[in-house]
C-alpha cells in the first residue's frame, strides 16, 4: 500500500513537473474563452426564449392528457348513447303494444291518469334497467300526454319518470339506491323509493331543448338523438346536460322521448384534475360558439388546485405554436382542444378540452428558464474564472521570464514551467556564453577520458604513426615521413585502431579533431615517446 | 500599464446572481393555486343549497385571499351521508375515498373503523376561540377526548302544519291548534280527520287520509318515555316499561286507524302531496317544503305552512330532541386542515353563522349569535321561516332539550326500530281497513312484532 501511495506520488510529481508548453496551455485558455462566450450566448438565447424553451414540454402533456380524456369521454358518451338507444327502443315497442292493445293513439292517453300511471310503471322498470347498468346518474322517459290537460302550463307539462342517484359521491356505483325526481307518487310507494325534494309529478318540457320542434314533428337530427347542453335542474343545486332521444310509432307518430343525464358531480368525480408541475390539469367539455369554449353550457372535471368556475365562458385570446391561452372571468388558461363527435342541439357543435392555470404555467415556465440560465450563468462564471486563473497562472510567469531575461538574471536552469521558453533561454544563453574548455558534457568527458589512457597503451612505433595522424597527415603522407613502408603503418594503423577501440580512419580522425576542439589535444601527448622529433607539428 | 481592479469583477459577478435571483423571486411571487377542500354537506338535500351560495361566497372573499377553495360535491341528508362516508372509511368497492370535510352525527364516527383518520379541532382553534361556543355543543362532537365534530348549526323538532288544509278540517269539525299541544290531543285529531277525510268521498270507503307524519317514530318514543320520567333504553336495547305503553297506546290506536303516515321516506313527502297535513320532523326541513301542494291529479295548490313547538304528553316534562350534525375534518395536510379550520372559523362567527342557520331552519352555535339572532328573525320576509323562528324561541324558552346517547350500537337499534315499527303498524293498518275492527289487539300484535324484530 505504501509503496502503491509512493508510486502515485511520484507520478504526480512526474506529471506537475513535466513541462507544458505554451501551445497547449493557450488552448485551453482560449478554450475557456470560447466555452465562455458560447454559454453568454445561451443565456441570451434562453433570457430571449430560445431553445431550452418549456413550451413543447408543456404542449406535450396537455396532448397526452387531452389524448386520454377525450377518448374516455368518447367511450362514456358512446356507452349513454347504446344505453338510452336501447332504452327508447324497449320503449317505443311497449307503449306502442300498449296503445294497439287499448286501440288509442299518444293524445288519447290524455286525462286518463291510470293508463298515464301504467306507462309510467313500464317506463319505471325499463329506467330502473338503465340506470343500473349504464351507470349514469339519471333516467328519464316521457310520453306525449298529460295527466290533466285543465291545469295551466298543461301544454308543456308532461307524464313521465325521472329517476336519479340519491348520491353521487363516487364515479363508480355498484349498488345506486334511486330517488324519484319526477314521476307519480305511486311509483315511488309500490318500490320503495323516496321523493326527491323538488319532486313534481310530471316533467315540464320547457327546459328539453328541441323537444316542442319533435312534438311538431320538426327538427329530428340526422343521428336520431342529441345531447342537450348543461341546464339547472329547476330548484336544486345540481346541473346536467341530457341526452335526449326521440320516440316514434311504427307509423311515424311521436310518442314521447327518452335520454340519460350527465351530472356535473358524476362528470367532477369522473374527471379529477390532474396535479403537473405546470399546476392542475383540468378537463372541461363545452359546446363551441365562435370559437369559444362555453363552460357555462358544458362541464368541468374537477377543478382542483384552479380558480376555474362552472359558470364561465372561455374565450381563446391568444394562440401559439403549441396552445392556446383562454380568457375566463377570475384567470387565463393554457389549454388545448379537440373536437368531441357528438350531436348538439341545433346543430350545436362539442369540445373537450384541457386548461392548466396560466398563472402556475408561467411560473414554471419562469421557474424552468431560470433554473436553466441560472446553471448557464453559472457555467459561465465557471469558464471566465478559469481563464482568469490560467492567465494568472500561466501568462505571470511568462511575463516573469521575460522580465528575468530582460534584467539579465540567469536563466536556464529549468525554474520555467513552458518548454519554449525554457528552449528560448538556453539558446539565448549558449550564444551569450560558448562553452569554455573542460567544460564538456560528462559523457563526452568520459570519452575523452577513455581515449587518452587508450592512447598510452600504444607502443613507441605505433604512437610514432599516431602522433602524425595528431599533427594532420594523411595515411598516404605516412610512409614517406616516418621513412618506413606502407605495409608498416597499415600494421601499426591496425594496432592502433584495436587499442584505442575504433574501427576506422574516419573515426580516428573524428576524435582527434574533437579533441582540437576542445583545446584538448596536449592530453594525448605523450613525453616519454618523443623520438619522433623531427616530426613536423603543423603541416 | 493601468492595473485593474479585481473587485470590479466581483461585484460584476454579484449583480448578475442577484439579476437570477431576482428573476426566481419574482417567479414565487405570483397568486398561489388554492387549496382546494372537497365538502359533502347536508344543508339543503337536493335542493338549491343556501350553504353552497355561503360557501360561493367564502371562495370570493376570505378563501380568495387565503387561497382557500371550497368545493361541493354531495348534498345530501345524513342518512345518506352516513352510508357513503362509512362506504368510504372501509375502503368500499366503488368508493373513491372520504372527501376533506363531511357532515356527520357523531354516531357516525362511532361506527367508522377509525376515528383517528379525524381533525382534533383543538390542534387549531385556541381555547379562548372554542369559549366562544355554546358548551353543550362542543361536548356532543367530542369523541374520546378529541374534538372531531364541529357544531356550526343545531336543531331541534319543530311541529309543521298545512294551515291551509287544516283550516279547512277546522272549518267542518271545530278542530283547533290548540288541541295539537299535547300527543293525545294529537292523535284524537288524527283518528277524526281520517274519517273526515274519508267521508269526503262517499263513494269510495276506506279512503281517508292520514293526518299526521312523524320523520323519526324513533325520536317519538324515545323523548316521550324520558318526558315521563322513565329511562327509554336499559343497556343497550329498549326498555319496555310503562311509561313506554303510555306513549305506545295513543300513536298505536291513531296509526292503526289510519290516522298516521307509515310510509317510509321523510315527513315533507305526504305533506307535499296533501297526504297528511301536521309533521313532527327536524327544523331544517324548512327548506324541503314548499308553498305548493300537488294531488294526485297535478292540481297544485298554494298552501300556508305554519310552526309550533312539538307536542307533549299531559302531565310530561317539555322535553324535545336537540339535533344538529356537525363538520368532521379528515386528517390530511397541515395547509388543508388549516384551510378547514379557517372556513370554519369564518362559518361561525356571529353575522355569517345567522345568515346560515336562518337560511336553512337551524340554530346557531356562539352566544354572540344568538344575541343577535333575533333581530334576523324581525326582518325574514318568508312567513313559513318567521313561524318557524317563534317557535323556536318558544321552544327554547319553554322546554328542556333532549340529546340522544352515544354507544355503537344506538345506530342500528334505531334504524331497525324505525323501519319495523312503521311496516308492523302499517300491516295493522291495512287489517283494520280490511275489516278488522278489534283495534286493540292489532295494537298489541303490532308492538309485539316490534319488539320480536329488535336485536335481543
Amino acid at each position: 500500500m505504501a509503496n502503491t501511495l509512493k508510486e502515485f506520488e511520484k507520478l504526480l510529481h512526474l506529471a506537475l513537473d513535466r513541462k507544458v508548453t505554451l501551445h497547449r496551455k493557450l488552448m485551453m485558455y482560449l478554450l475557456c474563452l470560447i466555452l465562455a462566450a458560447l454559454g453568454i450566448l445561451l443565456l441570451l438565447l434562453t433570457a430571449i426564449g430560445g431553445p431550452l424553451k418549456a413550451e413543447p414540454q408543456i404542449a406535450q402533456a396537455m396532448e397526452s392528457q387531452l389524448h386520454t380524456t377525450y377518448d374516455k369521454v368518447s367511450e362514456e358518451m358512446e356507452t349513454y348513447t347504446g344505453y338510452s338507444l336501447q332504452l327508447s327502443r324497449e320503449l317505443e315497442r311497449d307503449i306502442e303494444d300498449f296503445l294497439d292493445e287499448k286501440g288509442m293513439s299518444v293524445s288519447d292517453l290524455n286525462d286518463r291518469p291510470e293508463l298515464l300511471l301504467e306507462i309510467q310503471k313500464m317506463m319505471y322498470s325499463e329506467l330502473n334497467t338503465t340506470i343500473r347498468l349504464g351507470r349514469s346518474s339519471g333516467v328519464f322517459a316521457l310520453v306525449n300526454a298529460t295527466i290533466n290537460t285543465q291545469i295551466p302550463e298543461a301544454d308543456q307539462s308532461r307524464c313521465g319518470v325521472y329517476l336519479r342517484l340519491i348520491n353521487v359521491s363516487s364515479n363508480v356505483i355498484l349498488s345506486p339506491e334511486t330517488i324519484l325526481f319526477r314521476g307519480n307518487t305511486e311509483i315511488a310507494r309500490e318500490n320503495g323509493l323516496e321523493l326527491h325534494n323538488r319532486w313534481n309529478m310530471e316533467l315540464n318540457t320547457e327546459g328539453l331543448l328541441g323537444y316542442q320542434e319533435l312534438e311538431a314533428g320538426l327538427g329530428q337530427s340526422e343521428a336520431g338523438y342529441y345531447w342537450i347542453s348543461r341546464m339547472n335542474l329547476k330548484n336544486t343545486w345540481e346541473d346536467v346536460i341530457l341526452l335526449l332521444v326521440p320516440m316514434y310509432t311504427d307509423t311515424g307518430e311521436f310518442l314521447g322521448a327518452c335520454g340519460i343525464e350527465l351530472n356535473a358531480v358524476h362528470f367532477s368525480l369522473e374527471y379529477p384534475a390532474t396535479a403537473s408541475s405546470y399546476g392542475s390539469v383540468v378537463t372541461v367539455i363545452a359546446p363551441v360558439e365562435n370559437g369559444n369554449l362555453r363552460l357555462d353550457q358544458g362541464m368541468a372535471g374537477n377543478t382542483e388546485g384552479t380558480w376555474l368556475g362552472n359558470a364561465e365562458s372561455l374565450s381563446i385570446i391568444e394562440k401559439n405554436a403549441y396552445y392556446s391561452t383562454y380568457r375566463s372571468l377570475k384567470c387565463d388558461y393554457y389549454g388545448i382542444q379537440m373536437p368531441l363527435e357528438i350531436p348538439g342541439s341545433s346543430g350545436q357543435e362539442w369540445a373537450v378540452a384541457v386548461l392548466i392555470p396560466r398563472e402556475s404555467c408561467d411560473q414554471y415556465i419562469l421557474r424552468n428558464k431560470a433554473a436553466i440560465m441560472g446553471v448557464i450563468l453559472g457555467f459561465v462564471l465557471i469558464m471566465i474564472a478559469l481563464a482568469w486563473l490560467l492567465s494568472k497562472k500561466f501568462v505571470r510567469p511568462i511575463l516573469q521570464g521575460f522580465q528575468d531575461i530582460r534584467d539579465g538574471q540567469q536563466t536556464g536552469d529549468g525554474k520555467y514551467r513552458f518548454a519554449e521558453l525554457e528552449e528560448l533561454c538556453r539558446w539565448l544563453a549558449e550564444r551569450g556564453n560558448p562553452p569554455e574548455a573542460g567544460d564538456l558534457p560528462p559523457n563526452m568527458a568520459e570519452l575523452f577520458e577513455r581515449f587518452a589512457q587508450n592512447v598510452k597503451t600504444l607502443t613507441n612505433a605505433e604512437y610514432n604513426i599516431f602522433r602524425y595522424y595528431m599533427n594532420g597527415y594523411e595515411v598516404a603522407q605516412i610512409p614517406t615521413a616516418a621513412c618506413v613502408s606502407m605495409s608498416t603503418v597499415k600494421k601499426h594503423n591496425g594496432n592502433i585502431y584495436r587499442k584505442l577501440e575504433i574501427s576506422s580512419n574516419e573515426e580516428l580522425m573524428m576524435y582527434l579533431d574533437l579533441f582540437r576542439r576542445c583545446d584538448c589535444i596536449e592530453k594525448l601527448q605523450l613525453d616519454e615517446k618523443t623520438d619522433v622529433s623531427g616530426i613536423e607539428t603543423d603541416k | 500599464m493601468r492595473k485593474r481592479k479585481p473587485w470590479i469583477y466581483i461585484i460584476g459577478i454579484l449583480v448578475l446572481t442577484g439579476l437570477v435571483m431576482l428573476t426566481a423571486c419574482g417567479v414565487s411571487g405570483g397568486k398561489k393555486e388554492p387549496v382546494t377542500l372537497t365538502v359533502w354537506h347536508v344543508y339543503g338535500g337536493q335542493t338549491d343549497s343556501p350553504l353552497n351560495d355561503l360557501i360561493e361566497e367564502f371562495n370570493e372573499t376570505v378563501g380568495a385571499e387565503e387561497g382557500i377553495k371550497i368545493q361541493v360535491t354531495v348534498v345530501s341528508n345524513t342518512n345518506n351521508i352516513h352510508d357513503a362516508v362509512l362506504r368510504a372509511a372501509n375502503d368500499e368497492p366503488g368508493t373513491n375515498g372520504l372527501p376533506d370535510m363531511f357532515i356527520s352525527y357523531p354516531k357516525t364516527v362511532l361506527a367508522m373503523p377509525d376515528p383517528e383518520i379525524l381533525v382534533d379541532y383543538r390542534d387549531y382553534f385556541s381555547d379562548e376561540e372554542l369559549s366562544a361556543y355554546i358548551p353543550a355543543f362542543l361536548e356532543e362532537g367530542e369523541i374520546d377526548g378529541r374534538l372531531v365534530v364541529f357544531p356550526v348549526a343545531k336543531s331541534t323538532e319543530i311541529m309543521f302544519i298545512d294551515k291551509t288544509l287544516f283550516d279547512r278540517f277546522t272549518a267542518d269539525t271545530g278542530a283547533a291548534l290548540e288541541q295539537l299541544d299535547t300527543w293525545e290531543g294529537l292523535f284524537e285529531l288524527s283518528k277524526e280527520y281520517y274519517q273526515w277525510t274519508d267521508a269526503q268521498t262517499p263513494e269510495v270507503p276506506g279512503d281517508g287520509k292520514a293526518f299526521f307524519v312523524h320523520d323519526y317514530h324513533f325520536n317519538y318514543f324515545q323523548v316521550g318515555v324520558e318526558s315521563l320520567g322513565e329511562d327509554f333504553l336499559r343497556g343497550n336495547g329498549i326498555a319496555y316499561g310503562k311509561a313506554f305503553s303510555k306513549v305506545w297506546k295513543p300513536y298505536a290506536d291513531a296509526a292503526v286507524q289510519g290516522g298516521v303516515w307509515l310510509q317510509e321516506g321523510y315527513a315533507t313527502e305526504p305533506l307535499r302531496t296533501g297526504e297528511t297535513i301536521v309533521s313532527v320532523a327536524s327544523s331544517a326541513s324548512v327548506l324541503y317544503y314548499e308553498d305548493i301542494v300537488t294531488y294526485s291529479d297535478n292540481r297544485s295548490e298554494p298552501i300556508e305552512v305554519i310552526a309550533r313547538s312539538v307536542p307533549c304528553f299531559e302531565n310530561g316534562e317539555r322535553l324535545v330532541m336537540q339535533r344538529g350534525a356537525g363538520f368532521c375534518t379528515v386528517k390530511s395536510t397541515p395547509e388543508k386542515e388549516r384551510a378547514a379550520a379557517i372556513f370554519l372559523k369564518w362559518l361561525t362567527e356571529p353575522e355569517t353563522n345567522v345568515r346560515f342557520v336562518t337560511s336553512v331552519g337551524y340554530m346557531p352555535v356562539t352566544d354572540a349569535a344568538f344575541e343577535v339572532l333575533s333581530d334576523f328573525i324581525e326582518n325574514l320576509e318568508d312567513p313559513k321561516y318567521r313561524s318557524l323562528y317563534e317557535a323556536f324561541l318558544e321552544t327554547q324558552s319553554s322546554y328542556e332539550f333532549y340529546t340522544a346517547p352515544q354507544f355503537a350500537g344506538y345506530l342500528e337499534l334505531e334504524q331497525t326500530f324505525e323501519k319495523n315499527v312503521r311496516s308492523k303498524l302499517r300491516a295493522a293498518c291495512s287489517s283494520w281497513q280490511e275489516g278488522e275492527e278489534d283495534v286493540e289487539r292489532l295494537m298489541v300484535e303490532a308492538l309485539e312484532n316490534v319488539k320480536a324484530s329488535l336485536p335481543k
